[in-house]
Order: structure tokens, then C-alpha cells, then sequence
């Protein structure tokens, strides 16, 4: 038998008119924990492929921040058969684009390609899986582009710390305290001993998530998919260690000086993990409160009161509790503090009465159409397969949470409004020139 | 398998090869099946007897449209003394009509899930609406009145030009911001095409509202427009929906444009923008080169490509990859009707611009000393090529591209026939624009970096002339105070 593990299908029924399509796809895991996430499109001759290693800056040792991703550029460094850069180059060279990314709590290589590559890629990911190669010249350069992309990333744009500086004080112990680039310091530190120790770690099949979505056929994938990766042993059994960040008592609040040409504020407040129930009201409050030039916060601070240039209150939803952001870009001559007041008077308004049946309309049609227009590419498509698999380790819920978007109610937002908008449960970083 | 681990960590001294996991070596896969040749979807063109030219595109993956006006007039548009007043004309379409006021827009766009985006840019106004299938109606009933009674108050163009002067202050501290722009005001001099799209501080607060009325009056006309629709609807729909919301817009005489001379580089001018606080240098060079007609256009493109268009492109490879001086390092070419920007651009850590600057230079020069060996060539070519079916997915990039070719009268079977073209590029043909369109000697470079420590680096590499940021001044062509 070819297939001996059976296909979990998830047939969903024709929607109504105007709900956006959802994404069937086929699940299967391979004998070695391996899990292949499978979507057909037929519509133009081209194939995502992603494989998301469950794998990222939180899982980063002590002193060795910066080392998940700074392990990301390494897996373009060759393997047994590919030669350093060679992964990218046979994908550019057939047309298609291929990059990656880490997160707090992932590791996500991806490429679009013509089809007719499926199989080639599939066999390049599972040499990199397996046989990675990396000198220690090749470390060394290397470490010095992450070093530069920190420059650029973090350093040298007026407002690129900001996000560093309220991770750092709004964490105390969590490992989200630090940024996924890292620190100078703990790149500097990393030897290719640690590269060894997290490839043999982190990148085993049972901590892997295959999802293609494009034109291909499915058991024709899945066929390569045990061709080249079923016989790939397991690694040592995984703990993951990130320790619980208790509750925050008190409001911090952090003065940043540095020359930057506008004054900017940010807030975060610790908020619930992604696919915890209160994660999809909070998603609706954040649509309520900045979600387009009608949105409450655009409407007060931007147009009306024209204190802000720019303002966003939203969540970073993860797969540990993480932080919901107000932020805001001060225009010329505004006041920090009327700023400052206007901004919590919507975020308190929030909890203390009750939105307009229009508001959580407005915002209800605004989640239909982010599905409809979040999810045209076979990439957008894979994207929105990886997360549900990986990070709510449920893939049907790629689908399913449609639902409960659309089942929140006033009492929902006004409850997680007071719930998490409150003082002592944020920190402030004010950043303004002297 | 603790033998095994004692033997990794001795040969990870020299390599990690050994400590593979000990897995079977995957057998070579053959060569990629051949790709049937992917067609640009069948589209319908039809011109309205006003003149406005109508696309419509089936596409039936979500139910969603895409729909983009594009009127052929930016910014080289502006009037001389006031650049700003395309990209002013264009954000105000939305913040009030004869009708309705901005928040009326805004609540009827937002409560519909929809969106309404109005922006200039140098060749082209595009006004661009997406909305659910069933609420194309409200994106069309919209887009008709915002582009054909806009209301110009003076109220909202005073937000706007706080807003802009706001955005202005604080893009003047961004290195990539002040790269682009300085490099457009070295190349061009005054030309349109060195214009500061979004306005200079001096424009944006002389910008009244009869300059925008008066650039909308002029041109935004049917007979110089294309709409694209791209969604869940039948062809027959779309033709409806355009000439229902668009058959009455009243076609006008539009004026020529008056074809200034692009000037050309003598020499190698070199332009530090002096920002003390950097830890990083934001490097540009290039010049002009030949226009998006030009029957060396594809050449020039492919030619760049080669520099370094991709992570495969000879700057990428030397400086990131070779000597880890930079995240990344690409070269490009900005088509544009009567002359295109060839560019590289990169960063470095400041005590590496010398190096890094020395490099993006004779990487360019070797364009002109040798040919392009085969594999090279076809790799570019092939790139190119292949990437034209990840470019057609989704509804607003195939508005975008049938736009584009209406903007540059590129012809009914561009699309399909411009791959044929490319292919046919020769390395006799990138050598030749290597020596004539390119060049590392005649060429503008900007460096946005802390010139104390920088220009004792770059000295001996051409004229350098320095300038402190506070005198940076975008109005003039000297670009000082």
C-alpha cells in the first residue's frame, strides 16, 4: 500500500453567496511525526511551497539571542548536494521567488514556483534537512549580513528600536522579552558548535510542517513527500522551556531620548495567546478602534483632533500570551499629552460602553473581506494553512475561525476591553528628542 | 549515538558536513518536467465614445474586484514652481465631494469592507477600488464621484498639507528617503522627472486649493484613461458597470506635455548627505538611461538583471555573500516613457563605504568589458521570463499590468509577445548597453552616511561635495541652502 496512513478529508459545503471561499486542503503526517498540509489551485501554473520548522527566537538560549534567525540565513549555505546560495539561485533561475523568516515562535522557509518544480523543491528541502553544510567561513560571513540587517532593521532608521525597547520592559522572564534579531553581543558569541547542536534539535521531521498550495496533484505530492522525507529519523525528544511571564501589576512607563524628527508613543498590553477566545474580540476591538479613515482612533486623533500622523492599535497575537500595541507618530507642533489622552480615552471608551450595531457590522465585513483578499495567492493560501497547523496546532481552524469572528458580540469587546485595556497592565515607551 | 556526537564536535571544527543526520542520501530528481507556455488570461478591451479606454478580466478564484482608473498624468505634470499638486490632487479625491464629506466616504467605503485609494505618482494618477463582488456597486458609485466631483475644500487640504509637511520632517531623517531623492535631483537637475512627488516643505505650504482644481479640470479626462476590472464578474458586466458609471465623464482637450531635454552626467559626481547620528552608509549610483519604447529597453533590462537583480545578481554575490559588507545589494532599472533610472543600491556599516562603493563600481564596469557568459545570460533571461506567471495571480497586479501597457502604448499583444522579445536578447546586445546605456564613470553616486568618517573613504573614487543635512535644500538643483 502506497498510502498506508489514511487522507483526513475536510469537505466543507458550498458557502453562501458572499463568505469568502474557504481553503480545503488534505492533512497527513508521515511515520516519522512529519505533517503534509495539502491545497489544490489550479487557476495559474504555480506552487507554494513552505515548511515551517515549530521553531524560534523564544526557544533561544541564554546568551544566544538572534540565533534562530541567524540560523535561518545558514540553511542557504549549501548541503550535500546544494551548493552555498545555489537553494535560491535554481529557484530565481526558473523564475520563481524564494525567501524565509523567523519569528518569536517559527521558522518558515517558502518559495513560489513554476509547478513543473514541485518536485525538485521538495527534494532541495529535504537535503537541507538533512545534510546542511556550513564552514565555518561561510558562518562567519554570514553572521556579519545578520549583523548589517540588524544595522538596517534596528539601528540606523530613526524609529527602529522602538519595538526592542518596549519588548525589553514590558517582558520580565518570558523569552519574548527580546527581539528575534538579537544583540550584537549574543551574535558575536554564537560558535558553529551551537549550529550543530540546534540542527540536530530543531530541525527533525517531527518538528516540521510541510504546506504546498498551487497546481499540483495531491497524491502525486504526498508520493514525493514519503519518497524524500519518510525515511528521515526522528531527533531527540523536544522540551520546550519558555518560562511563564506573570502578571503585570503596575503601569512601567519608559522615557526613550533620542533624536528622532516626531515624538512617537507605543503602549503594549499583555494580551492572551492566538486562538484563545478573547484573541477574536480583541481582533474586532483592534478594527473598531483604527481600522480604516472611519475607524474611531483615525477619526478622533488623526482627522478630528490632527494630534497623530500616524496611529495603529492592534494585536501581535502568538503562541504564547504577547502584547496588544496603541501606537502613534505625533504630528508637528501636537502635544504628547493631549495625544496621550485622546488615545486612552478610546481605548477606555472601549470597555465602558457598549459599540454601535453599525461599528461591529462595519468591522464584521471588515474580517469577510480580509479572508476574501488575504488569501488570493497560493502563498497568502499556504500562509494561512501553516499558521492554523502550526500555531493553533488545529489546521482546521483555518476555516472554523471565520465563526468566531463572526459570532463576537458588544459584550465580548466590552469585556476584553476591560479586561486587558487597563494601566496596569501596559507599558509606555515615550521616544522624543531632548 | 554518543560516539557519533563525540565525532561532530571535533569535526565541527572544520565542518559541519560530517555531523549530518544519518539519513539516506536523496537521489537526484530528474529535471523539471517542460512548463506549457502560460498565457496572459483572456481579457476584452473596449473604448467608450468617450474615449476611455475599458478592460475587463474574468477572474473567479474569491468574490472579489479589482478595479483601477488610471489617468496618464503625475507629477512631471506638476507645474514648475509646485511640486505636489498631482499627488495633492489625488489624495484630496477622497476627503470630500460635492455630495459627501471624507468621513461620509470613509464610512460608506469601511462599512461596505471595502477600499478607495487615490496617489500620483511621476508618469500616472491611478485611482484604485477593491471590494467584495456583491458591494461592486458602492466601490463604483464612489470612484465615479470622487474622481469626477471632487470637492477640493479648503479644509481638508489644510489637513493634508500638515499631514504631508508631518510625513516630510520625518521622511528627512530616513536614509532611504534622502538616498532616492537626492539621487533623482542629481540625475535630472531640473527636469520633471527630478521633482519631489509628494511636495517640497516650501510647495506643500504654497499649494492652494484652485491648483488642484485646476490640474484635475486639465487632466482628468476620459481620453487619456484606462479602467481595468478584474474580478468574479462576466466581461458583459464590467462593460456595464464602466460605461454606467464612467459613459458620462466629458472628454477635453488635454495639452502635450512639453518634452524638456533629460540631462546627461559628466563625469562621476559624488553626494554625501552628511547624517551625523548614522551607523550605516545608504548608497545609490547610476544615471539615466533609455526610455520604456526604446528598442534597447529589454537589453538595458536584462543587462541589470545581471548586476544584480536577484539574490543570483553579481552585487549580491560579491557584497553579501563574498564579503558580508551589506543585507543586500541589487541594481535596477525604473522604466519610465522618455527615460528609465538605472540604479544600485545598498548599506554598509560606515567604516566599509569605501569598500562597498569600490565594489557596486567595477562590478558595473565590468558590464562593458566582457561579455556575459552564456549560462549567466540565460539564467537572467530565464528568470524574467519565468517570473511572468507568479505576476498574473491576483486581481490587482493583472489590473496593474494592463494598465501599464496602456500607460506605455506597449500595444494589444505586448503580453503576450514580450517574453519572444526578451528571449531574443543576445550577450553581443548586453555588451553593447553595457558600453553605451551604462556606465560607472558617468554616473551620480549618493551616499547618505556620516561623512566625517566617510569621505576620507571615497575621495579617490571622483568629486565629492558634501552636504549637512540641515542645508539640504529639495527646491533647489544645487540642493543647498
Amino acid at each position: 500500500m502506497r498510502f498506508a496512513v489514511p487522507f483526513l478529508f475536510f469537505l466543507l459545503l458550498q458557502p453562501p453567496a458572499s463568505r469568502p471561499k474557504p481553503i480545503d486542503f488534505k492533512e497527513t503526517t508521515l511515520a516519522n511525526g512529519l505533517r503534509v498540509i495539502l491545497h489544490e489551485d489550479h487557476s495559474t501554473p504555480v506552487t507554494n511551497v513552505q515548511v515551517w520548522y515549530h521553531v524560534g527566537s523564544k526557544d533561544e538560549k541564554p546568551g544566544r539571542t538572534g540565533f534562530a534567525h541567524l540560523f535561518e540565513h545558514l540553511m542557504f549555505k549549501g548541503s550535500a548536494h546544494i551548493k552555498p546560495e545555489e537553494h535560491d539561485k535554481i529557484i530565481t533561475n526558473a523564475g520563481g521567488v524564494s525567501n524565509a523568516y523567523t519569528q518569536d515562535d517559527v521558522t518558515v522557509y517558502w518559495q513560489t514556483v513554476p509547478a513543473n518544480y514541485l518536485e525538485k523543491i521538495l527534494w532541495m528541502e529535504a537535503d537541507r534537512m538533512t545534510t546542511l553544510d556550513v564552514s565555518e567561513e561561510h558562518f562567519k560571513a554570514e553572521r556579519e549580513v545578520v549583523k548589517e540587517e540588524r544595522l538596517t532593521r534596528i539601528e540606523n532608521p530613526p524609529y527602529g528600536d522602538i519595538y526592542e525597547l518596549l519588548y525589553d520592559n514590558a517582558f520580565q522572564v518570558h523569552p519574548y522579552k527580546h527581539v528575534t534579531i538579537g544583540s550584537m553581543k549574543d551574535l558575536d558569541a554564537a560558535t558553529i558548535e551551537d549550529v550543530r547542536e540546534f540542527y540536530r534539535t530543531y530541525y527533525v521531521p517531527e518538528n516540521a510542517t510541510f504546506v504546498i498550495a498551487g497546481d499540483f496533484k495531491a497524491d502525486q505530492a504526498l508520493e514525493w513527500m514519503r519518497q524524500y522525507f519518510e525515511k528521515v529519523p526522528r531527533g531527540k525528544p523536544l522540551t520546550r522551556t519558555a518560562a511563564l511571564e506573570p502578571p503585570q501589576e503596575k503601569e512601567r512607563r519608559v522615557l526613550h531620548q533620542k533624536p528622532v524628527p516626531l515624538p512617537a508613543y507605543v503602549a503594549g498590553y499583555h494580551v492572551p495567546a492566538d486562538g484563545h477566545p478573547d484573541s477574536y474580540p480583541l481582533v474586532i476591538a483592534s478594527s473598531i478602534l483604527s481600522g480604516g479613515r472611519s475607524s474611531r482612533i483615525y477619526r478622533s486623533l488623526v482627522y478630528e483632533k490632527r494630534l497623530a500622523l500616524e496611529t495603529d492599535a492592534s494585536g501581535n497575537f502568538a503562541e504564547n500570551p504577547n502584547l496588544f500595541f496603541a501606537f502613534m507618530i505625533l504630528n508637528q507642533g501636537a502635544s504628547m499629552d493631549a495625544a496621550e489622552k485622546a488615545l486612552e480615552t478610546e481605548l477606555s471608551r472601549l470597555g465602558a460602553e457598549a459599540v454601535t450595531d453599525a461599528e461591529l457590522d462595519k468591522a464584521k465585513n471588515k474580517i469577510r473581506s480580509d479572508y476574501a483578499f488575504g488569501r488570493q495567492s497560493v502563498q497568502d493560501k499556504a500562509q494561512a494553512l501553516g499558521h492554523a497547523a502550526v500555531i493553533h496546532n488545529d489546521t482546521a481552524t483555518v476555516n472554523s475561525e471565520y465563526e468566531l469572528f463572526m459570532k463576537v458580540t458588544k459584550d465580548d469587546i466590552m469585556r476584553v476591553a476591560r479586561t486587558y485595556f487597563r494601566p496596569e497592565n501596559r507599558t509606555i515607551l515615550l521616544v522624543r528628542s531632548k | 549515538m554518543k560516539n557519533q556526537l563525540a565525532a561532530c564536535v571535533a569535526a565541527s571544527m572544520i565542518l559541519l558536513a560530517s555531523c549530518a543526520k544519518p539519513a539516506p542520501k536523496p537521489e537526484m530528481p530528474p529535471d523539471p518536467p517542460p512548463l506549457g507556455r502560460v498565457d496572459f488570461p483572456s481579457y476584452e478591451k473596449k473604448v467608450l465614445p468617450n474615449g476611455l479606454t475599458v478592460y475587463a478580466l474574468e477572474y473567479h478564484e474569491q468574490p472579489i474586484v479589482a478595479v483601477r482608473l488610471m489617468i496618464t498624468a503625475g507629477a512631471e505634470r506638476d507645474p514648475e514652481q509646485l511640486p505636489g499638486v498631482a499627488a495633492f490632487t489625488a489624495a484630496l479625491l477622497n476627503k470630500g465631494t460635492k455630495s459627501r464629506s471624507a468621513p461620509q466616504i470613509a464610512e460608506t467605503i469601511d462599512a461596505a469592507g471595502a477600499s478607495l485609494e487615490a496617489s500620483a505618482g511621476m508618469e500616472s494618477t491611478n485611482i484604485m477600488a477593491s471590494a467584495l463582488v456583491d458591494n461592486v456597486n458602492v466601490a463604483f458609485e464612489l470612484m465615479q464621484d470622487v474622481v469626477m466631483n471632487p470637492a477640493f475644500s479648503s479644509e481638508e487640504l489644510a489637513r493634508e498639507q500638515q499631514q504631508a509637511e508631518s510625513n516630510l520632517v520625518a521622511s528627512m531623517q530616513d536614509p532611504d528617503f534622502l538616498a532616492d531623492v537626492v539621487f533623482w535631483r542629481v540625475v535630472y537637475g531640473n527636469h520633471p522627472y527630478a521633482h519631489l512627488q509628494g511636495g517640497t516643505l516650501r510647495s506643500i505650504a504654497a499649494m492652494r486649493r484652485d491648483d488642484l482644481a485646476k490640474f484635475h479640470a486639465t487632466y482628468y479626462a476620459p481620453n487619456i484613461s484606462a479602467l481595468a476590472i478584474v474580478g468574479d464578474l462576466p466581461a458583459a458586466e464590467s462593460f456595464k458597470l464602466a460605461e454606467q458609471w464612467f459613459g458620462g465623464w466629458q472628454k477635453k482637450d488635454v495639452p502635450q506635455r512639453a518634452e524638456a531635454q533629460i540631462p546627461t552626467l559628466n563625469g562621476r559626481r559624488i553626494v554625501i548627505v552628511d547624517k551625523p547620528d548614522s551607523v550605516q552608509t545608504e548608497i545609490r549610483v547610476g544615471h539615466s538611461t533609455v526610455g520604456r519604447k526604446d528598442r534597447d529597453y529589454f537589453n538595458v533590462l536584462v543587462a541589470s538583471y545581471i548586476l544584480g537583480g536577484s539574490g543570483s545578481g553579481r552585487l549580491y554575490r560579491t557584497l553579501r555573500v563574498e564579503r558580508g559588507l551589506t543585507y543586500g545589494a541589487y541594481a535596477s532599472v525604473d522604466p519610465r516613457r522618455i527615460a528609465g533610472d538605472f540604479y544600485s543600491t545598498t548599506d554598509t556599516r560606515t567604516e566599509k563605504t569605501g569598500e562597498a562603493l569600490s565594489l557596486v563600481l567595477d562590478e558595473t564596469r565590468k558590464m562593458q568589458a566582457a561579455e556575459t557568459p552564456a549560462g549567466e545570460l540565460n539564467d537572467a533571461k530565464s528568470y524574467i521570463i519565468g517570473s511572468f506567471p507568479l505576476s498574473i495571480e491576483v486581481p490587482n497586479d493583472l489590473a496593474n499590468r494592463l494598465t501599464t501597457v496602456f500607460l506605455y502604448d506597449l500595444g494589444d499583444n505586448y503580453l503576450t509577445t514580450f517574453r519572444d522579445r526578451l528571449a531574443e536578447v543576445s550577450a553581443a546586445d548586453v555588451l553593447r548597453v553595457g558600453k553605451e546605456k551604462i556606465s560607472a564613470d558617468n554616473a551620480a553616486v549618493v551616499l547618505v552616511g556620516k561623512a566625517a568618517d566617510i569621505k576620507s573613504q571615497v575621495e579617490s573614487l571622483g568629486q565629492v561635495e558634501v552636504i549637512p543635512l540641515e542645508k539640504l535644500d529639495l527646491d533647489s538643483a544645487v540642493l543647498k541652502r
